[in-house]
């Protein structure tokens, strides 16, 4: 993928000068230098394969190491993956278990909805293409939303809501139907699967 | 193989600090580029195998490993990494194994990576994982002497991004 290479040259290229190190290293006296670790973490594919054994919220904290770290993070695909950013391929047959839900997601935003794979209903499979319904359902006491959540370019709206993605959604708000669960309130769809920001608009604050 | 009962039972490895340690060639071919150069060689020949990228210290250690993995299956084919678990479970042998300082830590990686041992490889890898999972930035910065070369607006910029997710 060019751009993605792109964005990586341009995150790893720039060496900047720390200010505090521009004098030359006055003979050893700095802790000791461990060679092999900066050597292993200076290939790509074993700083991935690290990486990779991380969980999500881990893994997004880790691009804030450093600009090399982000810049693997971000050139990845398989940890681009891990964190529900690209689609993995979907498998030939799939099932309900095919699907691992969005774990990140189910987490941080427990306290505001729901989110649940449906019974496996629409399934079909044509040619390739996959129709899945899963139901959001905002809960009736929802905490009110934090600062946080409303950042404009929070990494939550990229996020895709299962892995390998679905292309339908159903969301279905119980403040507005509290008993009706046939009832759904809203249906998402896109081909390339559904992406929480897709689902859900906060607001922005900037 | 045909030519089993005539190939040599043995292998010779030459270090990178000229050591020669003689390993059994089945604890040998758990590293793929071994067994490729064992193949390529035929099975007749006696020669010591240089390994020009180990050395002594961490090559006995790997072959430790190699030996008490022998019998393992073969490593599963590498087909789909993505719905592979992140499960950071090591086994009890392997976490013994790994207790060794950073430095001992980050050259059975190299080495695992160079002489092509998968299993291994993700062992260590693991490891290391564990190191992060739970840490700050800064404290992983600490554990691993990386500089933070981020510009302020930088760093606040992914911060904003991704401050959703952090557990309250």
């Amino acid at each position: 993928m060019p751009t993605k290479t792109i964005k990586c040259l341009r995150l790893a290229l720039p060496v900047r000068p720390n200010p505090k190190s521009t004098t030359l290293p006055k003979t050893s006296s700095k802790s000791r230098e461990n060679i092999p670790r900066t050597h292993a973490l200076n290939v790509f594919e074993i700083l991935e394969l690290i990486l990779l054994h991380l969980p999500m919220r881990d893994l997004l904290l880790a691009q804030l190491v450093c600009s090399r770290w982000k810049a693997v993070i971000d050139a990845s695909i398989h940890i681009q993956r891990a964190l529900y950013f690209l689609p993995r391929t979907i498998p030939d047959r799939v099932t309900a278990s095919s699907f691992d839900l969005n774990p990140l997601i189910q987490h941080a935003f427990r306290r505001h909805f729901l989110l649940e794979q449906d019974d496996l209903w629409p399934l079909h499979l044509k040619n390739s293409c996959v129709q899945y319904t899963m139901v959001i359902m905002p809960l009736p006491m929802s905490d009110p939303w934090e600062g946080s959540f409303k950042e404009r370019k929070a990494s939550w709206k990229r996020m895709l809501i299962t892995q390998p993605p679905v292309t339908v959604v159903n969301v279905l708000d119980q403040r507005i139907a509290p008993d009706y669960d046939e009832y759904f309130n809203d249906r998402v769809q896109s081909k390339e699967g559904v992406r929480l920001g897709d689902v859900l608009d906060l607001g922005e604050s900037v | 193989m045909a030519t089993s009962t005539e190939a040599p039972k043995t292998v010779t490895l030459t270090t990178s600090d000229n050591a020669d340690i003689q390993v059994e060639r089945e604890v040998a071919e758990r590293s793929i580029l071994i067994k490729n150069l064992l193949e390529d060689l035929g099975g007749d020949s006696n020669e010591a195998i240089p390994i020009p990228n180990v050395n002594e210290a961490v090559m006995k250690k790997v072959l430790e490993w190699c030996e008490q993995h022998r019998k393992d299956p073969p490593a599963s084919q590498d087909d789909d990494s993505d719905s592979r678990k992140k499960s950071t479970d090591i086994d009890e042998w392997d976490q013994k194994f790994m207790q060794v300082d950073q430095e001992m830590l980050f050259e059975i990686i190299l080495a695992a990576n160079y002489l092509d041992i998968k299993a291994l490889l993700d062992v260590g890898c693991k490891t290391v994982a564990n190191m992060i999972k739970g840490k700050s930035p800064d404290e992983i910065r600490k554990t691993f002497n990386i500089q933070n070369d981020f510009t302020p607006e930088e760093e606040d910029q992914i911060r904003r991004e991704n401050e959703w997710a952090e557990d309250r």
